[in-house]
């Protein structure tokens, strides 16, 4: 049974990359969103153990999908990692206020992506 | 004759008063054209200064106000005057707000700086603005006024904050497409899409490591911007330097094998601990190490040091490179320096590292420094202020009191209570040594009432036991109507004859290794204090005296740490200067007794009797043990002899 990951991004390309880096765990399964919208559906329907949140998006932000993934019954108890530009103490506190297992930052190494997000579904 | 000298008289007087009338007229006149310069002078200031001026009463009802004010608002300047100061507010404040900030700002006028705050401001047609108010009190003859001085800050805000926004976007922006540069560019150098040919392999090396290059370019621009704005702030909390210094280490050791360089930490010290952000901290080392790691020839060592200090601790980073040229040693810090253009390609620096470091360094309140010799190497030393170590709370120490009188026993361990000491009372020796045996007691508080010989056995007893081979152990006498005198702190009682060799061996073998306690020996027979002085000879300083007079001159001049006595001394007993053997602060100064074995029965009466000649009083005794139990005295007797 492989392990569910969603990874939310505006970007295109980033998605791609981030799914290839993914993948290179073969205990993985990954699925990609494209809004804050698109990734509700998406987790409610699929529910992934892992999501993985960018945090500056249009429309939807990130924090704000994660709010409504903490509302959702069937989204609320997912892991939820954020991906922001440079973290900062105070930042990441902040985010992991809001409930989030952590913070990942942009741009992130791709060789070892699979192997963070491992030790987060470990936790 | 007479009523012409008199007309002449008051004509005289007359052009008189009317020449000092005149002068005193000219005067007022002066003064008033300077009164009026003054205000005309005052009054364009007012008129033509771009700021806005406003006078206002204590209740905040304008009195005046110039015309740049009236344009800030909208209003004519006749509409303002006996207005509330509150309908130029976009959220008006209530009235006793409004007079209780006057009233505190006449009360505290500061020192000379006027208070200065940033408003929303509204004007006659409804419209806001941002308006900075400096007011200030002006106390006048008339009674008190205020004056507040307005700018409109509108623009200026607009530009900060499109600047923070210009300086996210692009942060945000830049970084987009180089996650996914550096992202794809990374799968194929790691070897995700499979084996790549020698030339590509290379080429994709070279774009990877550049991509890199870039995102640390950008961190690093955003960082000083952060810095420079005031924007960064540091999570200040107490760190142990050591593990940090260990952690940056371990993350560069695979850069620095890159360059064929080794690491070297000396100096690892726990009590090491500074206030700082341990984030930015570990972005400081991480710049110093990689550069250090960047400069050094192969096969060189980086040699980082940590030394702390009382008030600061200072981090050292040295390499063994080229050093640092002498026209670049004052540009060192500034931005986009590096020592020649050709090395910025070179070397792969951003050359904001030094200028961010200095400004993080700066910003934690510590100093950077550095020494370098072209051709041998440059050393950095990084300052950060120590942060208070909290001092773990000490046990409460727990006094074995021996003493016969029930009431004098719970007044001595209410005292020591109250000083922070628990206590044990013993009614008899038999007592004291079951009890000292069962419990580990700091010190000891034996009253010289015991009968005779086993005050001076029980000594011997206790300090055999190697508890209590150097435990303050007091005598006191108390003379039965309640009083104490003052204690004496027996580090031993040993009877005579003994081996003397043998003694003095212990003692020799006792005293700490780098430990030199001052000694006086007060001995009669030359031939012991002979062997005495050269038993301690390296050990300790002895000086030696034969008699009580000469005893009680040395005792005067100088400060002992220990004193051997002997109680049967010619013209008198070592007793009488058992009073005597104390330091400046009245803490009594540890003494050998040295007494004739068929003596002793009635040698601790003798002893109580002298002791009960100098009073004291219980805090006095309290204080005895607490200044023994702080202050370690050098061991006499060897551990299980």
């Amino acid at each position: 049974m492989k392990t569910r990951i969603l990874y939310v991004d505006d970007e295109a390309d980033i998605r791609e990359v981030a799914a290839m880096s993914l993948e290179l765990d073969p205990g993985f399964e990954v699925r990609t969103a494209a809004s804050g919208a698109e990734a509700l559906q998406i987790a409610s329907e699929w529910k992934p153990e892992l999501i993985l949140l960018d945090v500056m998006m249009p429309g939807m932000d990130g924090p704000t999908t994660f709010f409504h993934l903490r509302e959702g019954v069937e989204t609320a108890a997912i892991t939820v990692v954020f991906i922001t530009a440079r973290t900062q103490a105070q930042e990441v506190e902040g985010f992991k206020a809001l409930g989030a297992k952590g913070v990942i930052a942009k741009p992130f190494d791709p060789m070892s992506l699979a192997a963070t997000v491992r030790g987060y579904l470990r936790e | 004759m007479l009523t012409n000298g008199i007309e002449t008289l008051l004509l005289l007087l007359l052009l008189v008063a009317a020449w000092i009338i005149r002068r005193s007229m000219a005067a007022y006149r002066a003064a008033a054209e300077d009164i009026r310069d003054l205000s005309a002078r005052q009054e364009a200031i007012f008129d033509a200064a771009t700021d806005g001026m406003i006078t206002h009463d204590p209740q905040g009802i304008i009195e005046s106000l110039n015309p740049a004010a009236a344009r800030m608002y909208g209003y004519e300047r006749e509409e303002l005057v006996g207005q509330s100061i509150g309908i130029l507010f976009k959220r008006p404040p209530k009235q006793e707000d409004l007079e209780a900030f006057l009233s505190d700002l006449a009360g505290n006028p500061g020192n000379g700086a006027a208070r200065i705050q940033e408003f929303g401001g509204k004007r006659r047609d409804g419209s806001m603005f941002t308006v900075d108010v400096a007011t200030s009190p002006v106390p006048l003859h008339d009674g008190l006024h205020f004056i507040a001085v307005l700018r409109d800050v509108t623009e200026r805000r607009r530009v900060e904050q499109m600047k923070t926004e210009f300086v996210s976007t692009v942060s945000h922006e830049l970084r987009t497409p180089l996650t996914s540069i550096a992202g794809s560019l990374g799968l194929l150098a790691g070897g995700a899409a499979g084996e790549l040919p020698a030339r590509a392999a290379a080429l994709i090396k070279i774009a990877h490591s550049n991509s890199e290059r870039l995102v640390r370019l950008i961190n690093d621009i955003l960082d000083i911007e952060k810095i420079e704005s005031g924007k960064m702030k540091f999570d200040i909390k107490p760190v142990p330097l050591a593990p940090v210094i260990e952690q940056v280490i371990q993350a560069n050791l695979a850069y620095a094998e890159e360059y064929g360089v080794s690491f070297r930490f000396e100096g690892a010290d726990e009590t090491a601990v500074a206030l700082a952000d341990s984030d930015r901290l570990m972005q400081v080392l991480t710049n110093l190490l990689s550069n250090a790691a960047k400069f050094s020839p192969r096969g060189e060592e980086v040699l980082i040091t940590l030394v702390p200090g009382s008030s600061s601790h200072r981090i050292t980073v040295a390499d063994k490179g080229s050093g640092i040229p002498e026209e670049f040693r004052n540009r060192i810090f500034s931005k986009f320096a590096q020592a020649d253009a050709s090395d910025t390609r070179e070397k792969g620096g951003t050359g904001l590292g030094l200028s961010i470091v200095q400004q993080i360094v700066n910003g934690l309140g510590g100093n950077i420094s550095f020494e370098s010799e072209e051709g041998r190497g440059a050393t950095f030393h990084v300052d950060l202020p120590a942060a208070a170590v909290p001092r773990a709370p000490a046990k409460r120490a727990r006094i074995l009191v021996c003493q016969e009188d029930a009431a004098a026993a719970d007044e001595i361990k209410r005292s020591l209570r109250q000083a922070g000491f628990d206590s044990d009372v013993a009614g008899s020796s038999e007592e004291v040594r079951v009890l000292a045996a069962r419990n580990a007691y700091a010190a000891i508080l034996l009253d010289l009432s015991l009968p005779g010989e086993e005050a001076i056995s029980l000594i011997g007893h206790l300090r055999s036991d190697p508890r209590y081979a150097s435990a303050p152990i007091l005598i006191a006498a108390s003379d039965g109507s309640g009083d104490i005198s003052q204690a004496l702190a027996v580090v031993d009682w040993i009877h005579k004859p003994v081996s003397i060799s043998k003694l003095v061996e212990g003692i020799g073998e006792a005293v700490a290794p780098g430990e030199h306690p001052c000694i006086l020996h007060i001995e009669d027979d030359p031939d012991v204090l002979r062997v005495v002085a050269s038993a301690f000879d390296g050990h300790a300083h002895v000086h030696s005296v034969v008699d009580i007079t000469s005893a009680r001159v040395a005792l005067k001049a100088t400060h002992y740490d220990l004193i051997i006595l002997d109680l049967a001394l010619p013209g008198g007993s070592g007793l009488e200067l058992l009073p005597e053997m104390r330091r400046e602060d009245g803490s009594p100064i540890p003494v050998v007794i040295f007494s004739a074995q068929d003596d002793d029965p009635a040698l601790a009466r003798q002893v109580e009797a002298v002791l009960t000649k100098s009073k004291a009083s219980l805090n006095d005794l309290v204080a005895t043990v607490e200044t023994l139990l702080a202050n370690p005295r050098p061991r006499l007797r060897k551990e299980g002899r």
